[in-house]
């Protein structure tokens, strides 16, 4: 079949590029890095075994999504590499996990059409793991979200990305009237007000766009979205005005080097980073991803820019994208409307997560502690993407 | 179910939007914003990529190294100035901390040469590309010269600054400026420095603006011969000083003498202020302006890799006699740089052409290869070699019998002019006026044109002359 | 230096690496454009060549409203059960409110069960979740039948 032929181009296509940039690690230590090779070699028979069997098994299904993952994962993990291997084999544990749990959703789920009715539990769990840093939380890079339970720590409010929107799909999937939207308006509202207390803002932000998205796609009333928006403005400016770590972020965003010793040295690294790099970058092994603060993370981005170029940022960015467009996609077809607005959700929560790191790092807007989908390090931020993707998957599976 | 596909759509679009104009403001920061960012002083990437290069040396016109450069480590390397204190200003510094001034800012680029890598440079041999050293400059300096210059300005204890050129072509044989300080040593001196009142940043030769004074006169004989016909056969009656109608000002002589019926040549080698002040309020300011703005008063001088003030000379009313008169002495509102007076001097050695002033002459590449020469460039006739050769004879008198008598040096015929001019602190006694000489010898064939200013200095016939003959006899060894 | 003889060629590889990772980005990129574009063309072409299959009525029940020999085209969802807002109201007895669904997807014909009470068959055997059709098929909601017919 011809599609095929192109498709297995595709996949030869990500080995090129997962070899060549592990090559470009191999060759640029003294003896030559075999760590490298080793490092690509198992990726690529990572992601070409989940792709058979999504491939084989489910052919009905998206064919990019998982593609896509595999071209982030190799870049996430060949940057990784670079600034450190023994984070490099923790992301391809966490890779390997997700994939693994990918999988496992597509397989195993049943129709999600059934999981609409689950409301309640959906809302409770969203308001635990909301609220859960906010009182048993520590602080990390400046937020309240994280908690750790023995010898495991993770972020609360990741998990809590993924049952709100299943709330919100399960909560407007039935909406007729406007008296339907005061209990999910009520939710998305604590949620928000939880993470600004948490001093969250990226994951405010997020939210706030999962849910203004939904909104607009159940009800098809602009006037709402446009209210939402007002209020989101009266909020930022309360918020400037209240609390002195909104005014902080507002004010390095505007000049990093007005408070270049503290608050405004990572952006102010990550910005001579991305233009010390200029268009084709400064080359692998060539920048300095050290003078980069939290790198494997939230700096990322700029970290990959640095090196291989702006052009590869846009690559980056036109490639999540694509993947939006994929999974939105899988909304457009399905028939059920829980299953829809589950798409949605977790399609723009994404997006989202994209727009406000992407745009933090490059000063586009006010940075806030967020990571890159699949290329950031982080077990937590993996296994959300992954889980999102899985239920995207199978939805497309039934469209 | 349709309706939310129609929705799901717009949202689409939405969402397209927002990555497209994520990916303009990204396109916007790197194209607009990216250079200035990248440039930024605390990015410590550009330095690193920087200090990969060794950076180049900065050579005398004979070869002989001011500079050096070592480098300590792979990513450090340390700038030392071995020319000594008399070079410090023309070669100024390169520091992280203090950032970089003089030839060592204006041709950075060319002393880092390479560090700029471009993306082609990553083809080329790596080996190459480790042990990067920057291009060379060569001076037009004559060590020497400049030593002695700088020498001889601190013997007097007082600010000042000397230039010295070569009429034919505008090379700089010397640029001294005092008080120095010593570039080695900026961190533990800065303090010091930076709150020393006699402000030794300051490259006097080239910035420092004071009233010129009798050198003037030079150009306001230009301007006579130029624009009077038989000036130089007219007599005219001294008698100590000039009274003006309506004021309590009088104009007087140096020391008040009178010296009777003088033409113009005697005028000049006598420095007779009043014959000067009668000559300028003929002329009107409107015509001397026009002469000294020939000289380059008033106008941006063109040079590479160094910044030379403009010189000012005021526009006056023609009511205001008293002004009119002092402008033609060299007074009034006028100030002029050493290095102007210097283009002054050299362009009457030169038949009335000023030649281009330059400092470099060549870059070259580490490898020894000469990358570029700078050429001679005349700035333009000023004015002509039949006045030129008038005012060539009169200062040659200045030397034999008039004014400058210290400057003369045997074997050598020295023309010159004297200048005393005073300033503020000198016209309330506070403190001796500025002792001013300009110059060139020897007076058929000039190979050196010179301007020594000394702050303060008293008499520009004692004090600048005596210097300016250790001057030329130190040229002419 | 006159001439470095031992280039090693690590020194051209890695450039050309570096340059192979950018454009391998964008080859990808336009991979997948390309494929996506095709499926959409493709898509609208298959979709108007489609088959269109339908229900024949071969077997009704005493007093129901159909017909033997009845045709329901199925161009969209078809609900099939005793409520009165199903596509096909069925007074059949045996038939639960809500019984069964046939509909479209893709390039393919489903029959799903909506967890009626006694079930429904294809071809004798009970459907579970939901099953493709092909032209032949027998579908048995309680007593009553239907053929899927092209």
């Amino acid at each position: 079949m011809k599609g095929k032929r192109w498709e297995s181009r595709l996949l030869i296509a990500t080995y090129v590029l997962c070899f060549a940039m592990f090559g470009s690690l191999y060759l640029l230590k003294e003896p030559y890095d075999t760590g490298a090779v080793v490092m690509a070699v198992i990726i690529c028979l990572l992601f070409t075994y989940g792709y058979i069997i999504i491939r084989k098994f489910f052919p009905d299904g998206d064919k990019f999504i998982i593609m896509f993952t595999a071209v982030f994962a190799v870049i996430g993990i060949a940057t990784l590499y670079r600034i450190d291997t023994s984070v490099a084999i923790k992301q391809v544990v966490w890779y390997t996990i997700g994939m693994t749990g990918f999988i496992a959703l597509v397989v195993l789920l049943p129709d999600l059409k059934s999981f609409g009715k689950y409301k309640y539990f959906f809302m409770i769990m969203t308001l635990i793991f909301m609220g859960m840093a906010t009182f048993i939380g520590q602080e990390k890079n400046g937020s309240k979200n994280w908690v750790a339970l023995g010898p495991i720590g993770f972020q609360p409010s990741e998990f809590g990305k993924i049952f709100f929107c299943a709330y919100l799909a399960s909560a407007l999937k039935d909406y007729k009237k406007f008296k339907d939207l005061i209990q999910p308006a009520v939710i998305v509202m604590i949620s928000l007000l939880f993470m600004v207390l948490q001093t969250d803002l990226g994951s405010a932000l997020i939210f706030f766009g999962i849910a203004i998205t939904m909104l607009y796609i159940s009800t098809s009333k602009s006037k709402y979205v446009v209210i939402c928006f007002l209020l989101l403005a009266v909020g930022a400016v309360i918020s400037y005005k209240l609390f002195p770590h909104v005014r902080v972020r507002v004010n390095i965003w505007l000049n990093p080097w007005s408070d270049y010793d503290n608050k405004g040295y990572q952006l102010a690294q990550s910005l001579m980073a991305i233009a010390t790099g200029g268009f084709l970058g400064s080359g692998i092994g060539l920048g300095y991803p050290e003078l980069v603060p939290v790198q494997i993370s939230d700096f990322i981005f700029s970290v990959i820019v640095e090196e291989l170029g702006i052009i590869v940022g846009f690559g980056i960015i036109i490639l999540y994208f694509l993947l939006f467009y994929r999974c939105m996609r899988a909304a457009i077809f399905v028939q059920d409307r829980f299953s829809q607005l589950l798409a949605v959700g977790y399609s723009t929560m994404i997006a989202c997560q994209v727009l406000v790191i992407i745009g933090g790092v490059i000063g586009a807007i006010p940075l806030t502690g967020i990571t890159l989908p699949i290329i950031s390090y982080g077990g937590t931020s993996m296994l959300t993407a992954f889980f999102s993707l899985g239920i995207i998957q199978k939805i497309s599976e039934d469209a | 179910m349709n309706d939310l596909s129609i929705n799901i759509k717009k949202v689409l679009i939405i969402f397209l939007f927002l990555f497209l104009a994520l990916i303009s403001y990204f396109s916007y920061f790197v194209i607009v914003k990216g250079e200035e960012v990248a440039n930024n002083p605390r990015n410590q990437r550009l330095a690193a990529k920087r200090n990969a290069v060794l950076r180049g040396t900065i050579y005398d016109r004979d070869g002989n190294a001011l500079t050096k450069s070592i480098r300590v480590d792979r990513s450090t390397q340390k700038r030392e100035y071995i020319g000594g204190l008399a070079f410090t200003h023309i070669i100024g510094y390169n520091s992280t901390k203090y950032g970089r001034t003089g030839l060592e800012e204006t041709y950075d680029k060319e002393l880092m040469a390479g560090s700029e890598f471009s993306f082609l440079d990553r083809f080329k041999d790596s080996h190459k590309l480790k042990n990067q050293v920057g291009n060379s400059i060569k001076l037009t300096i004559n060590s020497q010269l400049q030593n002695l210059a700088y020498d001889q300005l601190r013997s007097t204890g007082k600010n000042g600054a000397i230039v010295a050129i070569n009429p034919k072509n505008g090379e700089i044989l010397a640029l001294a400026s005092n008080p120095s300080y010593d570039a080695n040593n900026l961190e533990k001196d800065w303090q010091a420095i930076t709150s020393d009142s006699n402000k030794p940043l300051i490259n006097r030769a080239l910035s420092g603006m004071y009233p010129p004074g009798s050198t003037f006169k030079v150009i306001t004989t230009v301007s006579g011969l130029e624009n009077l016909e038989g000036l130089d056969y007219k007599m005219f009656n001294d008698t100590g000083k000039l009274t003006f109608k309506g004021t309590n000002y009088t104009l007087k002589n140096y020391g008040g003498s009178a010296t009777g019926k003088i033409n113009l040549e005697k005028a000049f080698y006598k420095s007779v202020n009043t014959y000067f002040g009668n000559l300028a309020m003929e002329l009107t300011n409107r015509k001397l302006k026009n002469t000294a703005e020939k000289f380059y008063f008033n106008q941006k001088i063109e040079t590479e890799g160094f910044f030379i003030n403009p010189s000012k000379f005021p526009e006056i009313a023609s009511s205001d006699i008293t002004n009119i008169a002092q402008s033609g002495i060299g007074q009034s509102e006028i100030l002029a740089t050493p290095m102007q007076m210097a283009l002054v001097a050299s362009t009457i050695a030169n038949d009335g052409v000023m030649m281009k002033p330059k400092l470099v002459s060549e870059i070259i590449s580490s490898e020894g290869e000469t990358l570029k020469v700078i050429p001679d460039e005349p700035l333009g006739r000023v004015t002509s070699k039949e006045i030129a050769d008038k005012i060539t004879g009169y200062m040659r008198k200045v030397v034999t019998q008039g004014t400058g008598t210290a400057a003369s040096v045997s074997g050598i015929e020295v023309c010159g002019k004297t200048g005393t001019a005073d300033h503020a602190r000198s016209i309330t006694n506070e403190a001796a006026a500025h002792a001013w000489f300009i110059g060139f010898a020897p007076q058929d064939d000039p190979q050196i044109a010179i301007a020594i200013i000394v702050e303060e200095g008293g008499t520009g016939g004692t004090t600048a002359a005596r210097i300016a003959k250790q001057i030329f006899q130190g040229a002419f060894k | 230096m006159a001439g470095d003889i031992n280039m090693d060629y690590s020194d051209l590889i890695k450039p050309i690496l570096g340059v192979l990772v950018i454009v391998i980005i964008y080859v990808i990129i336009f991979m997948a454009l390309r494929i996506m574009y095709k499926d959409v063309k493709s898509g609208d072409k298959k979709k108007s060549l489609k088959k269109v299959y339908g229900l024949e009525v071969i077997s009704v029940v005493e007093g129901s409203n159909l017909k033997n020999g009845n045709i329901v085209p199925i161009n969209r969802v078809i609900t099939l059960g005793r409520k009165e807002d199903n596509l096909v109201i069925l007074n059949d007895p045996y038939a639960s409110g809500y019984h069964a669904k046939i509909y479209p997807k893709n390039t393919e014909y489903f029959v799903e069960d909506l967890n009626s009470t006694n079930g429904t068959l294809l071809n004798d055997e009970y459907v579970e979740g939901r099953v493709p059709l092909e032209i032949g098929d027998e579908i048995q909601i309680g007593s009553t039948k239907f053929r899927v017919i092209g």
